[in-house]
């Protein structure tokens, strides 16, 4: 450095830097000077004529100070002029002062004085004013009237000399001016950085803490990073910033790009990754951050092919600021870089809030990835989590029906999508075909079931995913799998305690992106155990069902007995899905003197057991009641029996005994839902007078019987709890449902049947077992037609009803006994001899001619009537008025005829 | 029907006492159990129809048979048959009352099928 460059260096840091007052510091200042400038204009004209000068010459004398101070106050002119008309107007001053005194060295102080007091301007302009016009002055003046400046010798010869010597007073005064004003510029700028720094660092203390703040609410390590490059992005003044992470793969130089601000993602983009150039890649290592005013300058860039710089097309970069983040540990996760299109944008400050920001960052990223390991930790703990809850809902399902089909369909629901994309179950038929009993898939959780070739299933055991891409058949399933292609599955066999029972297949599609693995293996094996048991309890149950199905309808009347005069039809339904056969059962009796037992009851307990039992007591009761017992009567008996057949065993029962003729029903309850009548006028009463304990509960229990007389066309209805017992609703609700449902009936038993167990039953998932029972009192009408089986059981009951037929139509007694007595030798040849399968043959009464009952049926007519001998057709002839014999192509009727009594005498 | 008979044997003159309805369906069952209790010790049969409400061809066949076996055992048979019965009708229109003794009581017909069976003798 040359020796005027050091000078400059030395005059440019000893020299007031020249920074002007603040305008209302220099105003104050200039207000009080000027004041002092207006005291000199009144002051010095007053001193001119103290001196003996005219007024008017000391008028012209003094001119210049008003002058100067009209000047010096003019808003017109500028800071600057109005300084130099101030410090014009003061040296002026001084000078007439010294004319005034004729050059008295003494009044020379006064420039002094004034050049103290201009100096308050702090401005180069009052010096040089000064010293100029000391100079001028001096010189000028000292040439033309040397007396009035000097007042000794020398300076009156020398006026040029003395004008300099002055002058350089003057200016020597202001060198000592400057320097004090230099110290104190130099005080003033220390406080001022200080205060900028001040400033600047609670800035950036304030970004930081920003930042922090909302680094700290988050834990998601990309939100982090956007945040991170956000916020140092914005305190930077940056037009873009970035965060690469250092994922510095096995070709050593790859910057993934995690953040961007200020730009779209797309700008960088096409770029590929960041490669390892001398410029970027330094920070990567950890290198002190690097600030760069125009990087393009820098004699690092554009050292690397193939771009030399920054790609065509990169975002326009001049300044550059690159700060590497560390982890806590040192390694470097990667770096926040930061570019402007113009240069020199980025300050030392710019760098520390970066740096401030890098080193919040880290502990940051840390937090995140910590917190990214604990939620991976607890998402595979929630999958464990998942999957132990799949497991529990599976047995739940696998437990809660006995109908394999309907709750292996609903276990592959469960694990689909849960666990799986797919789930497929099949079980060996056992006849070398597998039974696809359930399958699920998503995303449209298809279900399908289907019958496929064993050989394709075995095969398939060895390549579970083979198998799923391809062995299901059915088209809507290759759909899904072509639009979710499987990427991996698992199979296990579903093992029994008899063997394999079947395989379990769970596979993963494409599009969920899971990948079921060996860890996987554990789960499915136990979901195929589970699998395996409650299909063994499905099956085993299956087997004891159906034999207790068996049983149970071996035991139940094959159909009721045909009885004439009685209509009676009955329903069993066995119990829904998984619910265990019951002991339900009715019978219908025909009872000596034509008298009918009608009996329905419900053995407690389910099963086997139950359905034994219940054919003990039907056989029982059976028995009682062809006896001839009473209702109550045979109740008792029953409950002795029970009590002496086992412990714990009980039943409730309803017997009544219906006499056709009379219409009397007695009736007899232990412990169950009373029956219903239902009148032909539409009414419909519960018969529960009385109800007893259930047989087998109490010994020696007795049981009252209570009558109700039935008309003709009555209906009795009984049945068991099933059909009014919902675990849902009262059973009230469900004897007011059957109460209507029976008034409003159809006229058909059969349909009535139906009908009220289609309407109890209805919408309800299970249901116990549940029998129902309608017998109804034929109503005789004066035309009787009845088609009777050939069997001699049939007389009894027939003859009831002829009887009642006949009592209807006015008959004695005698002419009743007498025509039931013909009629019943009709009716037995039509038994004897009757053809037909089944053999049957058809009843007509009416009243044409008295009475006339005819007997119709397949096959020839024996002209002997009866077996004794014609004792028979005496017996007929001697009853009847006449007789007729009407021949077909293959079937004969019969025809008797009598008048009664009754009919002579109307 | 079972139910429909009553045997008393404890004497020399067995006693059916029958009732209900006799019928090609009832008679096999009731003829049984009465040809059961006549032994050849039995001295005399008396069949009790009082209680009985109809009876057929078959039934009144069986009386014949009763009848026939009896008399071939030498052994007296009656029937016990209230007087109002309608019955009574159909065992004269059938002539079983030209074979048997119908007596009103069941007194009348012990002493009439022990008085018969000596008779026989």
């Amino acid at each position: 450095m040359s020796v005027a460059q050091q000078s400059q260096s030395w005059l440019r840091r000893a020299l007031p830097q020249g920074q002007r007052l603040p305008y209302d510091a220099w105003q104050s200042r200039h207000r009080a000077i000027v004041a002092l400038l207006c005291a000199h204009a009144v002051a010095v004209p007053v001193i001119a004529v103290s001196r003996g000068l005219s007024a008017s010459h000391a008028a012209l004398e003094s001119l210049i100070l008003p002058v100067m101070t009209i000047a010096a106050l003019a808003p017109s002119l500028n800071r600057r002029a109005r300084t130099a008309a101030a410090s014009l107007g003061l040296l002026s001053a001084s000078g007439i002062l010294v004319h005034l005194f004729d050059g008295l060295i003494e009044m020379h102080f006064h420039f002094f004085v004034m050049v103290g007091v201009v100096a308050l301007y702090q401005d180069w302009v009052p010096f040089l004013t000064a010293i100029a016009y000391v100079l001028l002055h001096h010189g000028i003046v000292g040439v033309l009237d040397a007396d009035s400046v000097y007042n000794h010798p020398d300076g009156q010869d020398h006026p040029w000399k003395w004008a300099a010597i002055h002058a350089g007073f003057i200016g020597a005064m202001s060198v000592g001016c400057l320097v004090t004003w230099r110290f104190n510029e130099n005080t003033l700028a220390d406080r001022d950085l200080a205060e900028t720094r001040l400033r600047e660092e609670s800035q950036i203390t304030d970004t930081l803490h920003r930042i922090g703040q909302a680094l700290a609410e988050d834990l998601e390590t990309q939100r982090v990073v956007q945040t991170v490059t956000d916020a140092a992005t914005d305190a930077v003044a940056a037009e873009f910033g970035a965060f690469f992470y250092n994922a510095v793969s096995e070709a050593g130089d790859s910057y993934a790009l995690y953040a961007l601000s200020g730009a779209p993602m797309d700008a960088f983009e096409q770029f590929g990754l960041p490669r390892n150039t001398p410029v970027f890649g330094p920070t990567f290592e950890g290198e002190a951050p690097l600030r760069l005013d125009d990087v393009t300058k820098d004699p690092r860039f554009g050292q690397m092919a193939p771009h030399f710089g920054m790609p065509a097309g990169h975002l326009p970069v001049c300044s550059y600021l690159a700060v590497p983040v560390f982890a806590r540990n040192g390694d470097v996760l990667g770096g926040l870089f930061f570019g402007h299109h113009r240069a020199a944008q980025f300050t030392a400050a710019h760098e520390r809030i970066v740096v401030g920001v890098a080193a919040q960052a880290s502990i940051a990223f840390d937090n995140a990835r910590l917190y990214e390991a604990e939620r991976h930790a607890r998402t595979s703990a929630e999958s464990a989590g998942a999957r132990l809850a799949v497991l529990a809902e599976a047995s739940k399902i696998l437990n809660s029906s006995l109908e394999v089909e309907s709750v292996l369909r609903d276990l592959t629901r469960v694990v689909v999508p849960a666990i799986a994309d797919y789930c497929v179950l099949d079980l060996d038929a056992g006849d070398g075909s597998i039974d696809r009993i359930a399958a699920a898939a998503t995303p449209e959780r298809r279900e399908w079931s289907t019958r496929i070739a064993a050989d394709g299933a075995q095969s398939a055991r060895s390549d579970p995913l083979a198998f799923v891409r391809t062995a299901i058949p059915e088209a809507n399933f290759h759909a899904t799998v072509e639009l979710d292609p499987p990427t991996s599955a698992i199979a296990v066999p579903v093992i029994g305690r008899e063997g394999t029972l079947g395989t379990l297949w769970l596979a993963a599609g494409a599009r969920s992106r899971r990948r079921l693995t060996d860890a996987d293996a554990p789960f499915a094996e136990e979901l195929g155990r589970r699998v395996a048991v409650a299909v063994g309890n499905a099956q085993s149950f299956a087997r004891q069902r159906s034999l207790a199905e068996t049983l149970q309808h071996s035991l139940l009347p094959d159909r009721l007995p045909h009885i004439p005069g009685i209509e009676a039809a009955a329903r069993y339904v066995a119990g829904g899905p998984g619910v265990e056969v019951g002991g339900d059962w009715y019978d219908v009796i025909q009872l000596p003197g034509g008298r009918i037992g009608l009996a329905i009851g419900d053995v407690v307990g389910k099963g086997e057991k139950a359905a034994a039992l219940m054919g003990h007591l039907r056989s029982a009761l059976r028995a009682y009641g062809t006896d001839g017992r009473s209702p109550a009567e045979v109740m008792e008996r029953l409950n002795e029996l029970l009590l002496n057949t086992g412990p714990d065993q009980m039943a409730t029962t309803v017997y009544a005994v219906l006499d056709p003729e009379s219409g009397l029903l007695t009736i007899a309850n232990a412990g169950h839902p009373p029956p219903l009548l239902a009148s032909p006028d539409g009414t419909a009463t519960y018969l529960d007078d009385t109800r007893g304990m259930p047989i087998g509960a109490l010994p020696g229990a007795h049981y009252v019987e209570s009558t109700v007389t039935i008309s003709p066309g009555s209906v009795l209805v009984m049945y068991t709890d099933g059909l009014v017992e919902d675990r849902t609703k009262s059973i009230d609700v469900g004897l007011e449902r059957l109460r209507s449902a029976v008034a409003a009936g159809a006229t058909d038993l059969d349909e009535l049947c139906a009908a009220v167990l289609a309407q109890a039953l209805s919408g309800r998932e299970t249901h116990d077992d549940t029998a129902v029972l309608a017998v109804r009192l034929q109503l005789l009408t004066p035309e009787l037609d009845l088609r009777i089986p050939a069997n001699p059981n049939m007389l009894g009951p027939l003859r009831t009803t002829m009887r009642r037929w006949l009592a209807d139509r006015g008959a004695s007694d005698g002419e009743s006994f007498e025509l039931l007595v013909a009629a019943g030798e009709l009716f037995t040849n039509a038994i004897r001899h009757g053809k037909g399968s089944p053999a049957e043959f058809d009843v007509h009464a009416d009243v044409r001619d008295g009475v006339m009952i005819s007997v119709r049926n397949l096959g020839g007519w024996r002209e002997r009537l009866g077996e004794v001998g014609g004792r028979g057709l005496g017996m007929v002839g001697e009853y009847t008025d006449r007789v007729e014999i009407v021949r077909g192509e293959s079937e004969t009727e019969v025809r008797m005829y009598r008048r009664l009594a009754a009919d002579a005498a109307s | 029907m079972s139910r429909d008979i009553e045997i008393e044997s404890g004497g020399p003159v067995v006693i059916a006492v029958l009732s209900g309805e006799l019928d090609l369906a009832s008679t096999p069952a009731v003829s049984a159990k009465v040809l059961d209790a006549v032994t050849v010790d039995t001295a005399g049969l008396v069949v009790d129809l009082s209680g009985v409400r109809y009876i057929d061809s078959s039934g009144v066949h069986m009386l014949f048979d009763f009848a026939r076996r009896l008399e071939a055992g030498r052994q007296g048979m009656a029937i016990a048959l209230g007087a109002t019965s309608p019955i009574r009708g159909l065992l004269e229109i059938t002539h079983i009352s030209q074979a048997v003794a119908v007596c009103s009581t069941r007194e009348d017909a012990m002493s009439s099928a022990a008085e018969g069976a000596q008779r026989s003798y």
